[in-house]
This record gives structure tokens, C-alpha cells and sequence, in this order.
């Protein structure tokens, strides 16, 4: 009987053409029985190992068919001085003809006809970002952004006609020694008047703006060139 | 409270009543009567000015009252 010279460990199929795997062994580095450690280690200098090779393999495959290939080039028909070239038509190339589908084709009308059908149609509305959200069935405020200017010229006449108002009640206190019918007092009188009230306009007046009474306006004006010192 | 003390304050009480606690009295309705005087006065001016915005429909006097009135016609009298 022939003696057998493996190793007990080496015992089992050793032939590459066997399929039946060998029952790992103690000691044997191939087997699951490594370390974790020790995969970990293997596995890294395998990556290393294949991707130097991939590359190196890859680069040189690249650069030997880049050698090898030559871009061809066009066959363009030589130009003759006087003479216009004629377009060549091309056989290879996309089709475009074969792109363009059914639905695609003009004489089929895509456009969406507004019947009386469809009139109670959703209408396509636009969608608008909100910065903040919306407050609704609130009472809108007044707008207190009116000039004085703009206010004094509106109630003109009516400051007017107050001013004379108090100006008949306040000369039984004896106040004789103010000059009332001044614009200096006017001016004062009308401040008092604009805090006296909401200091706004209301759209229930009848005359605002200007060319409405010229003698008023004419009044305004001398009163504001006065009051301004101009 | 004893027999002296209380004949002390009497006595004190008697003398302090004198002529000048009337005058302060009279000055005090002087005073009060102007005052009531001027008080009519305004009152009547901001009347007819609330009567006028009123039939005019302008909102002018909405917010003038009594008080306003005579801290405006103070500011007067200071100039």
C-alpha cells in the first residue's frame, strides 16, 4: 500500500478538478476558521492588489487601442473656385422621421376648445406663494399716510368757518390782546382742529382737490406762502 | 382728654377764626364763579363748532371735548 505523504491536514481532495470541498482544517489561512482581523487585513491588500492591477491593465489597454484607432476622416468634396457645392445626402444618422409619433402630428388639433360646456370649466388658476397667511373678515384700517398738506387743503373752507365759530366765542374771555385773525393762529388753530379729529379724509367730502372754488384756492395759497414765510 | 387741654384747644379754635379764612373763602368763589364763567363760555363755542361739523357732515370735532377745549384755550393764555 502506497504510503501517503500529505500532511494530516492537507488530507482530503487537493485536485482542482474535485468538487467536493475539503473540510477546513486547523491552521489552514484560507478557511472561515481566520480571524476577523485577519479578513479584514486580506481583504484590503486584495482590493489594493486588483485595482493596481485593473488599472494598470486598463491603461494599457487604453492607450494600445487609442494607437490603434484613427478617427477617418470625412470624405468632403473638394470645392472648385465657381461652383457651388451641392448637398450630399447622408445615409447613416438618426431618422427623425421615425420619431416624431401620432400624437405629435399638426393635423391632429391638441388645443382645448372652449365650448358652452365647458363653461362652468375649473379655470386654471396661477399658484402665487404667500408670505404670510391670510387674515380674513377683518375690518380694513384707515390709512393714516395723508399729508397735512393734502388734509388742510380739503377742509379749508370748513377750518374757516370753525375758526370764526371760535373765534366769536372765545372774545367774551378776553383774550383781545391775540391777534386771532392772523395765519400765525390760523395755522395753530388748524393743528388743533386736524388733533380734534381723525385726521383723515373722508371719500363724503365734497370738494377735494384742486380747481373747485377758485377764490378758496386762491385763499389757500396766500395762506400757505404766509405761513411758510416764502 | 383733661379740663386744660380742652379749654386750650377752644381757645386756639377761637382765635384761628378770624377775618382771613373768610377772604380765602371769597376768593374761592370768585374763582370758582370765573371759572364756571369760562367753563359756560368754551362750552358753548364747542357746542356750536359740534353743531356746525354736524350740519356740514364733515368729521372735524369727533373727538373734541370739554377737556380739549380748555387745555387749548390755556395754551392761549400761556403765549
Amino acid at each position: 500500500m502506497r504510503r501517503n505523504n500529505y500532511k494530516k491536514s492537507q488530507r482530503g481532495n487537493t485536485e482542482e478538478w474535485s468538487t467536493v470541498s475539503r473540510r477546513p482544517r486547523r491552521g489552514d489561512r484560507d478557511t472561515w476558521s481566520a480571524s476577523s482581523r485577519e479578513k479584514k487585513e486580506r481583504s484590503k491588500n486584495d482590493f489594493y492588489q486588483e485595482d493596481r492591477k485593473w488599472s494598470r491593465a486598463k491603461v494599457f489597454k487604453a492607450d494600445s487601442n487609442r494607437r490603434e484607432r484613427k478617427r477617418a476622416e470625412p470624405d468632403f468634396p473638394s470645392l472648385v473656385e465657381g461652383q457651388v457645392s451641392t448637398p450630399v445626402s447622408t445615409t447613416s444618422g438618426p431618422k427623425w422621421s421615425n420619431l416624431i409619433r401620432k400624437d405629435d402630428d399638426d393635423a391632429t388639433s391638441t388645443t382645448h376648445e372652449i365650448d358652452d360646456n365647458d363653461a362652468d370649466a375649473d379655470v386654471f388658476q396661477y399658484p402665487c406663494p404667500r408670505h404670510r397667511k391670510c387674515v380674513r373678515n377683518q375690518v380694513p384700517k384707515p390709512n393714516h399716510n395723508v399729508s397735512n398738506g393734502t388734509w388742510e387743503m380739503t377742509y379749508f373752507k370748513h377750518i374757516l368757518e370753525l375758526h370764526a365759530i371760535f373765534v366769536a366765542g372765545i372774545k367774551r374771555l378776553g383774550l383781545g390782546y391775540l391777534d386771532m385773525n392772523s395765519f400765525e393762529f390760523l395755522e395753530v388753530f388748524s393743528h388743533f382742529i386736524k388733533d380734534c379729529s381723525s385726521g383723515e379724509i373722508t371719500p363724503f367730502v365734497d370738494r377735494v382737490g384742486e380747481g373747485v372754488d377758485k377764490n378758496l384756492e386762491d385763499l389757500y395759497f396766500e395762506y400757505m406762502v404766509k405761513r411758510n414765510d416764502i | 382728654m383733661g379740663r386744660k387741654n380742652r379749654n386750650r384747644i377752644k381757645k386756639e379754635h377761637d382765635e384761628s377764626s378770624d377775618d382771613g379764612e373768610d377772604l380765602y373763602e371769597n376768593e374761592n368763589e370768585n374763582e370758582n364763579a370765573e371759572f364756571i364763567r369760562q367753563h359756560n363760555i368754551i362750552w358753548d363755542t364747542r357746542i356750536k363748532m359740534i353743531e356746525y361739523c354736524n350740519e356740514t357732515a364733515i368729521p372735524l370735532c369727533d373727538y373734541l371735548d370739554q377737556d380739549t377745549m380748555m387745555g387749548f384755550i390755556e395754551f392761549l393764555q400761556e403765549k
